[in-house]
């Protein structure tokens, strides 16, 4: 036991010789953090109590916080677990706040024909999905690739070959074609090929966010 | 004793909010293959993202392709954008030790992040980073510590403190030992085992700590030319005017120094007064030595065509 917490509080004592944010630091609070987690010393009693998405959210404000507040760490005052085992308890109390406030939140919520059973949390955002007869964002853009309604999408092209252009690579993609099988149809490198469309991808980004608005 | 040479890994587990995102983006996809991979890539940017975030490195989700539906629709992505480029963040399910890399994802990236997803128990691992994905696939056997993704994403010391070093050492204000005996210590001396133990791979033996009261040591980093090497310093007071002066040169990354390490004390005319070298798989050199009070001295410690000046007064 005191083994681990001398363990502990060295790589402490080593991150905190580096200002934060430096590799150095970086690199030992990392340590210090595997160190942690494979020590299995989380101590957490109620966290069964709740959907497990609560503790991890706790779990996650704990590596935060030992990333970020190790100067307030006194060695002298406490072993390393203690201290952050009582973060621990703090942040999973604010979880459960958390928790609390968005089930309150969702007053009445058609069941979400998209959800899977499993999803203990849902926000807002996520039950005013789409309802049953809103297509679903990847078939609206599939329908404007096919459209292409300012042929926009076929104009992109590989330089001097216009029919490997964005919209057919992309039409082929939906129907299920691998990548290499796409490439060898018109006989080219499959590196070449996902160069050009990917640049294309990214260049019509903004394009389709404001086909997708309407 | 905690072994700081085995690889570096990070652990993450999903929040709530972030569940909820995967499941949003997932529901947006008609094909269940494009949707289990759009679910799986927006949990291994969100693993690479917390750590950027508790590093205090800046990332930009709303810039990332892996976060905007149509690109996931047209694309295979899951970039994560970070100063001065993108990580692609690649999920691996548990056990599998490759994972595919698509052409879209290889070019422009400063590297590739492997995330093992544990979907049942709500968490990720990094398991390492690499530069290149060599011909579309990421081998877990070919990774590297997380250590070299710290180094990608965080620039080395900042310039001017590293111009500052030089000019310290050009202008060569000596080192006080005699303060030592007081406990006084000025930047960049450490305790030695502190700066022996910073440097990646554990040292099976460090040095002894000083036992008797009239005995300090300290270390220090040093950089010649492209060697990080670790400079340790022992004095004893032998008598009241002697001391007694150990100096041990370490490699500061591997375990031995680089062949052909010279080591020298110098008097006041600047002659070599002793001298050793380093042969191949030397741990350390080191130059034991008395002086006299008030006495300066002169060390150089050369590795190919550079070396370094350090001088100290007693």
């Amino acid at each position: 036991m005191d083994q681990l917490d001398s363990d502990l509080k060295r790589l402490a004592a080593l991150a905190k010789q580096h200002p934060m944010g430096s590799r150095a630091r970086n690199r030992m609070a990392s340590r210090l953090l595997m160190a942690i987690e494979q020590s299995g010393r989380y101590f957490c009693p109620q966290k069964a109590n709740y959907p497990i998405e609560v503790y991890h959210e706790a779990l996650q404000e704990v590596r935060l916080y030992i990333f970020r507040s190790l100067e307030t760490y006194d060695p002298t005052k406490a072993k390393m677990m203690t201290w952050v085992n009582r973060k621990l308890d703090f942040a999973f109390k604010d979880a459960i706040r958390k928790y609390l406030k968005r089930q309150a939140n969702q007053v009445s919520l058609s069941a979400n024909p998209y959800g899977n059973g499993n999803d203990s949390s849902k926000t807002m955002e996520d039950t005013l999905a789409p309802p049953n007869n809103t297509p679903l964002l990847s078939e609206r853009v599939r329908q404007i690739v096919e459209e292409d309604p300012e042929d926009m999408l076929k104009q992109s092209h590989l330089r001097g070959i216009p029919e490997v252009n964005f919209q057919a690579i992309a039409l082929k993609t939906f129907a299920g074609y691998s990548r290499r099988e796409i490439a060898e149809i018109w006989g080219i490198q499959e590196q070449t090929l996902y160069s050009f469309y990917t640049r294309s991808c990214k260049a019509f980004r903004a394009t389709f966010d404001q086909y997708l608005k309407d | 004793m905690i072994d700081i040479s085995t690889p570096l890994t990070f652990a993450v587990n999903f929040p709530a909010d972030l569940l909820a995102k995967a499941n949003g983006f997932r529901r947006q996809q008609q094909s269940s293959q494009k949707a289990q991979q759009v679910y799986l890539n927006t949990l291994a940017v969100y693993a690479v993202q917390f750590y950027c975030d508790c590093m205090g490195v800046a990332t930009q989700l709303s810039d990332s392709d892996s976060w905007h539906p149509a690109m996931q629709t047209l694309l295979d992505t899951a970039a994560l954008v970070v100063p001065g480029g993108s990580l692609e963040c690649r999920p691996v399910l548990q056990g599998m030790d490759t994972c595919p890399v698509p052409p879209e994802a290889i070019d422009e990236r400063l590297g590739y992040v492997m995330v093992e997803i544990d979907i049942e128990n709500g968490g990720a691992t990094l398991l390492g980073f690499s530069k290149t994905a060599s011909q579309g696939t990421l081998h877990r056997s070919d990774l590297q510590s997380l250590e070299d993704l710290i180094d990608i994403l965080i620039p080395a010391e900042p310039l001017p403190e590293k111009l500052q070093s030089v000019v310290r050492s050009l202008e060569q204000v000596p080192t006080q030992l005699s303060s030592w005996l007081n406990n006084l210590f000025e930047e960049p001396w450490q305790p030695a085992e502190l700066v022996l133990a910073a440097s990646y791979r554990s040292i099976a033996s460090i040095t002894d700590s000083p036992e008797m009261t009239n005995q300090q040591e300290r270390a220090k980093l040093l950089t010649v030319g492209s060697h990080s090497l670790i400079l340790v310093v022992q004095i004893t007071q032998v008598t009241q005017t002697e001391l007694d002066i150990l100096l041990k040169v370490h490699s500061g990354v591997e375990r031995v120094l680089p062949q052909g390490l010279l080591l020298e004390l110098l008097d006041d005319d600047a002659n070599v007064a002793m001298a050793t070298t380093a042969e191949a798989a030397d741990n350390f050199r080191a130059l034991d030595f008395q002086i006299e009070p008030q006495e300066a001295i002169g060390v150089r410690i050369t590795v190919g065509n550079a070396s370094i000046p350090e001088s100290f007064v007693s």
